[in-house]
């Protein structure tokens, strides 16, 4: 008997009725075309028994004995619990540790600045930004705007700055679960932030930098604490309110919250700095520097540059 | 059918759960994860691989790997995710060892030990026939058609995931697969007579 094909029915020779059987079998096709091998199947038996065989083998691989794994593939926890975090130290973190350093030193400065001569407080603040003051104001401000955009760019990692900030502290803290998520460290940030302040000569400060003071303005309101409570001496590990400047200063919930800061109460941060200082007792000039020696030893502390476990 | 559905959705919310604790270095949240899809990973890295040892370690580098990049991994499914990793593992694995997959079942140190079936009437040996017939056709077909047709038949991934895990395009997974197929066929039918009797073809 003469056959379109080979004896043995199981080995169609036309590649592109394999395609198509194959394809018919997972339902793939579009459906003209499926009405179409349908409509060669009921006439053609060579081709029903091609497709038989190729649903066998289907069957056959579908049926392969499923092995047991030799052993658990589980990780093993005190090796890789910080594996996870391990991504975020990375170059970019290590340059958002400096911007927030350069942030946070800006505002020694001016707390310092301000000791001195609170009534020029807001000259002072307007002086530190880029535009006038020396080398070392400019370039801490630069850096601030690097980091901001740097932090911004990176897709890989998670897109939170000061991450790294909490888990400097975090791990001088022995604490693990300080590494915030966005939306916690969005939580803390509208807590943070003080109520809104009679605006004034704070508007100045914000409409003339609003680049580099959209993170230091968020910044500066926990940092204040810190800024009063070094003229005082303490300069112990401040979990609290770190976590606070580090949950806010995020480049996703900064710039949120930034931006809702000069639109509702401009720098309330910049005026939380008069109220404070106004409160605290004037600091004599000797003990200034003194002063802003521990609040920065207190800084490098934190950011793991000296001793840090 | 709705007592399946909720189950379906109880544990896609478990599983949710799961990794977003494990992304943030919850090791013992992402071990359960590990536990739950470790055998499949495992026969994938095995049917890919041809070898036992290189399963195993290209596994345990899946589930390293899969740990450590959980920030990349934000949608879809889990199981696809971690497929894709344990494939490119697996390619990894086989340039590594610069040797086609071979069978390694007669070596007795070898000893396969096979995940519990309750409804399987193979014995023992007629398992491990089985399984040497189809790892031998598996380990005969080129890299990039095993891969596809194990991934589909054996791993049961659609065409559209196919195409996601290997990074390939949908008409070159079709046609990879049919020639798997096709080859898997003469293959099976040249040792037709080892498989057990449920498998062999109808005479007609």
């Amino acid at each position: 008997m003469s056959r379109p094909f080979p004896p043995d029915a199981n080995y169609p020779p036309d590649m592109p009725e394999l395609e198509m059987l194959s394809a018919y079998l997972d339902n793939a096709l579009p459906d003209a075309e499926r009405r179409a091998v349908e409509q060669r199947l009921s006439t053609e038996p060579a081709l029903r028994t091609a497709l038989e065989s190729l649903q066998r083998t289907v069957l056959v691989l579908k049926s392969a004995p499923l092995l047991a794994p030799p052993r658990d593939f589980t990780l093993n926890p005190a090796q890789y619990r910080r594996a996870a975090r391990r991504p975020l130290r990375s170059a970019w973190l290590t340059a958002g540790m400096i911007g927030t350093a350069a942030a946070l030193v800006l505002v020694a400065l001016v707390a310092v600045q301000n000791l001195t001569s609170p009534g020029r407080a807001n000259q002072a603040v307007v002086a530190a930004l880029p535009t006038q003051h020396p080398t070392t104001v400019v370039l801490q401000a630069t850096s601030l705007s690097t980091t901001t955009s740097v932090a911004e760019t990176d897709n890989t990692l998670h897109p939170i700055a000061p991450v790294p900030v909490s888990t400097a502290t975090a791990e001088s803290a022995a604490k693990a679960d300080q590494v915030v998520s966005p939306a916690r460290s969005t939580t803390r940030a509208s807590a943070a932030l003080p109520s809104p302040l009679p605006s004034s000569p704070a508007t100045v400060v914000a409409a003339n930098v609003p680049q580099a003071t959209s993170v230091p303005s968020v910044l500066l309101a926990p940092a204040t604490a810190e800024a009063s409570q070094a003229g005082n001496g303490g300069a112990a590990s401040q979990t609290g309110p770190v976590n606070s400047a580090a949950g806010v200063s995020g480049p996703g919930s900064a710039q949120a919250a930034a931006s809702s800061v000069p639109a509702t109460a401009p720098p309330p941060t910049m005026l939380a700095l008069q109220p404070t200082l106004t409160a605290a007792t004037p600091v004599p000039a000797a003990n200034k520097v003194a002063a802003l020696r521990d609040f920065i030893r207190w800084l490098l502390t934190l950011l793991g540059l000296k001793g840090l476990s | 059918m709705s007592g399946l559905t909720n189950d379906t959705a109880a544990n896609a919310a478990h599983e949710a759960v799961l990794i977003r604790a494990a992304r943030q270095g919850d090791v013992e949240a992402f071990n359960a994860l590990v536990l739950t899809y470790q055998t499949g990973i495992y026969n994938l890295a095995y049917r890919l691989t041809g070898d036992p040892d290189a399963a195993a370690d290209a596994a345990q580098e899946t589930f390293i790997n899969a740990f450590r990049n959980l920030t990349q991994f934000h949608d879809g499914s889990f199981r696809a995710w971690l497929n894709r990793i344990a494939t490119n593992a697996c390619y990894d694995e086989l340039r590594r060892r610069q040797r086609r997959p071979t069978v390694s079942l007669d070596d007795p140190t070898h000893e396969i030990r096979w995940a519990s079936t309750a409804e399987s009437p193979e014995s023992a040996a007629q398992r491990a026939e089985l399984n040497r017939a189809i790892q031998n056709c598996l380990s005969g077909l080129p890299d990039d058609q095993r891969t596809v047709v194990v991934l589909c038949d054996v791993q049961g991934f659609d065409y559209q995931e196919i195409a996601a895990i290997t990074g390939q395009a949908l008409g070159t997974v079709k046609s990879r697969l049919s020639r798997a197929r096709g080859r898997l066929r003469d293959c099976l039918n040249a040792v037709r007579e080892l498989l057990p009797d449920s498998h062999r073809s109808n005479q007609e």
